[in-house]
């Protein structure tokens, strides 16, 4: 028998061996399969917990500041009543005769404007003295009736303020409604004073019952702009008769509001990419990838050496396009659009004949691929590895300051890479190929970074500032220990509308 | 769309159901392989278990242009050279020398009969000292070219040659002896 058929029917007879494996040999890989999915998925409810954490410590934060920066409260009194304000830039009290209560209503001293009561005063407001008596003498009533005026523009609103106060209790502009008791329109003339400190407050003025006086007039100037609204509460006569300077406390409430429009922004950031084992953990390829060829080798007998080269860091870019939705006063949430370059740099030696160098499991594909030899002991040359992503960023945008300075911009990305010539080493080949197919297509990851707005009052921002994107899944399938860290410096343009009449 | 593919499809997605009938489907004939590469039910077994989780792990690389069953399989002999390279008591030196040349002289396979059960014969090649186990199992039974297992084991081509041929030598010897192998000191070292 010829030697080579000697060897095939050797091979053949050998082939056909089948053995039955112990139950203990699926058990452990079913653990195992068990253990890396709960750790994918123990991996994605980190991130949703890390989001959601972040969006309730943001949610609370700004709540917590939100009383002192954007709402103010005033409260004024009957004639022996004070007004008082409170607030995070101004405190003021009021306090004098009601019929006088108009006049020495400006109860932020920093606020730039503030209402004329006088302006608004009701005609009607000293006519009744007996529907007076009769509202004061109701004042236990604990119905509120509430008038709300909400405008469009300054001047619509002082002149329906005027003409309806004389008509009406119910006051309404743009898409405010009011309803009022006809029995108390003559009681309404007087109205408190109200102040605003800032862009974008919305005025609540709250006249509270248990008190039995009415303020007579408006105190200082409304600021307004768009859709600001104007409660005022009063107590709910059965008469209808509430005596005039005898309702004792109204409360103004100035509260930030929102501006819910949605916002836009174009940022781009570059910096440099490296591969990490953990977020600031650096990749060791002579650690995890070098492997010492001689163990089946004989005494005496060459050894091939073949050290991965050190994997260095390279030039990364990425630009993206948000669209933002405020969620409150702080917060906003934003996706859109990101491409993303990364790249990394190593070096690899000669082209090598693919077949005398590689196995692996994907040794068919890589037999035909091009192959180099591993660069620290062939003096390679650099190579770039270059990666591009399309990715789909979703962020929660925090303004950590009242001045809208700062803005502290946490995400999650899901991301697609689009086009790669990233080598791979095989540690048994001790060679470097090429084979997209061992590149993890679909990448998540988190990215985090804190900007300084210069111009926050206007249209088109500029904010600028550090930025960080790291990688959760491995970049390649050969290792789950390699992924791609961006650091770089970011600046964003943002458009966003600002509220129309805005007080200067 | 064939069964296999769908089960390809099915384990990608990580039913455990269709995970456990691929292993099921393939367990013996890939244990038969890890068998002929080691020393031990035991380790063929570790070999197995790990070579499996491979198989889950980089099956989305497997494009159904192949056989699925080759393809495991060559996993499994690349999981069990691993196993071999990092397994002390698989690492025992294997020196010849020019005199122990003269008790390898070709023995000619004018007669083997190859009427060996399968076990039988995989027991045969598991009695040679684990390189040249490595070697004729690579280039007999799995059928790569010398060229690649150098690479593969790290060794120069002619090593793996050389090595072949002992190893060859050797069964045909036990073959036409029907009896048990010969001490492999008498080989190795004397």
């Amino acid at each position: 028998m010829p030697d080579h058929e000697f060897d095939k029917a050797l091979g053949e007879k050998a082939r056909e061996l089948r053995l039955q494996p112990s139950p203990a040999v699926w058990e452990g890989v079913a653990a195992q399969l068990q253990e890396k999915k709960r750790r994918r998925g123990a991996a994605w409810f980190l991130m949703a917990a890390a989001v959601a954490g972040l969006s309730l410590g943001g949610w609370w934060l700004a709540e917590r500041h939100s009383p002192q920066e954007g709402h103010q409260q005033v409260v004024t009194t009957n004639p022996d009543q004070q007004a008082a304000t409170t607030g995070s830039s101004a405190t003021a009290k009021t306090a004098g005769e009601n019929s006088n209560a108009a006049d020495s209503r400006d109860v932020a001293s920093n606020q730039p404007e503030s209402i004329n009561a006088n302006s608004v005063t009701n005609s009607d407001a000293g006519t009744g003295s007996d529907a007076a008596g009769n509202a004061a003498d109701n004042t236990t009533d604990n119905a509120v009736t509430k008038r709300r005026i909400n405008n469009h523009n300054t001047t619509a609103y002082r002149s329906t303020v005027h003409n309806q106060m004389k008509s009406a209790a119910g006051i309404t502009t743009g898409s405010a409604t009011a309803k009022t008791s006809r029995k108390q329109q003559g009681n309404t003339g007087n109205t408190p004073g109200i102040d605003q400190s800032a862009d974008n407050y919305g005025a609540t003025i709250l006249t509270e019952n248990s008190v039995p006086r009415v303020p007579e007039a408006f105190a200082g100037q409304l600021p307004l702009q768009g859709k600001q609204s104007i409660a005022v509460q009063q107590p709910k006569s059965k008469t209808g008769n509430i005596r005039p300077g005898n309702l004792p406390a109204t409360t103004i409430s100035l509260k930030e509001k929102t501006n819910r429009k949605w916002q836009y922004s174009f940022e781009a950031s570059a910096g440099v990419s490296t591969l990490n084992e953990q977020p600031f953990s650096g990749y060791k390829a002579d650690q995890m990838e070098y492997q010492q060829n001689s163990s089946l080798a004989s005494n005496g007998l060459a050894v091939i050496q073949r050290n991965p080269s050190e994997i260095k860091g390279g030039f990364s870019f990425q630009a993206k396009v948000l669209a933002h939705k405020p969620i409150s006063s702080k917060l906003r949430l934003g996706t859109g659009i990101q491409y993303s370059y990364r790249s990394s740099q190593v070096k690899m030696g000669k082209v090598v004949d693919s077949t005398f160098a590689l196995y692996n499991i994907g040794q068919d594909r890589i037999l035909s691929a091009l192959a180099y030899a591993g660069g620290t002991a062939n003096k390679g040359k650099d190579f770039t590895n270059s990666y591009h992503y399309l990715e789909v960023p979703l962020e929660l945008s925090w303004n950590i300051d009242r001045r809208k300075h700062w803005y502290f911009n946490n995400g999650v990305s899901l991301g697609y890479l689009v086009k790669s010539d990233a080598l791979l080493y095989d540690k048994d080949g001790g060679v470097y190929y090429r084979d997209n197919d061992a590149l993890n297509r679909w990448q998540a990851g988190f990215f985090s970074s804190i900007q300084y707005n210069i111009n926050p009052k206007s249209d088109m921002q500029v904010a600028l500032g550090p930025s960080i994107q790291y990688q959760l899944t491995p970049v390649d399938l050969t290792t789950d220990r390699k992924h791609l860290l961006h650091l770089g410096f970011s600046a964003r343009l943002q458009w966003v509308r600002q509220s129309r009449g805005a007080m200067k | 769309m064939t069964n296999e593919q769908q089960l390809v499809r099915d384990c990608l997605k990580g039913k455990p159901s269709a995970q456990k009938m691929l292993y099921e489907q393939f367990a013996s004939q890939m244990l038969g392989v890890c068998y002929r590469y080691t020393k031990s039910v035991t380790d063929a077994e570790d070999v197995l278990q790990e070579g499996f989780i491979k198989v889950f792990h980089y099956l989305a690389q497997f494009r159904g242009e192949g056989d699925l069953g080759a393809w495991i399989r060559r996993i499994m002999v690349t999981t069990a050279i691993n196993y071999l390279k990092k397994n002390a008591k698989y690492q025992y030196d294997l020196s010849f020398t020019g005199e122990e040349k003269g008790y390898l002289h070709p023995v000619s396979p004018d007669n083997p009969e190859v009427s060996l059960s399968a076990k039988e014969l995989s027991d045969l090649i598991r009695q040679l000292p684990p390189g040249y186990q490595a070697i004729f199992n690579l280039h007999a039974v799995e059928g790569y070219t010398h060229v690649e297992i150098s690479s593969m084991l790290g060794i120069h081509e002619g090593t793996s040659r050389s090595q072949y041929a002992r190893a060859r030598n050797l069964l045909i010897t036990w073959l036409q002896q029907e009896s048990e192998p010969v001490n492999l000191a008498h080989y190795a070292r004397s």
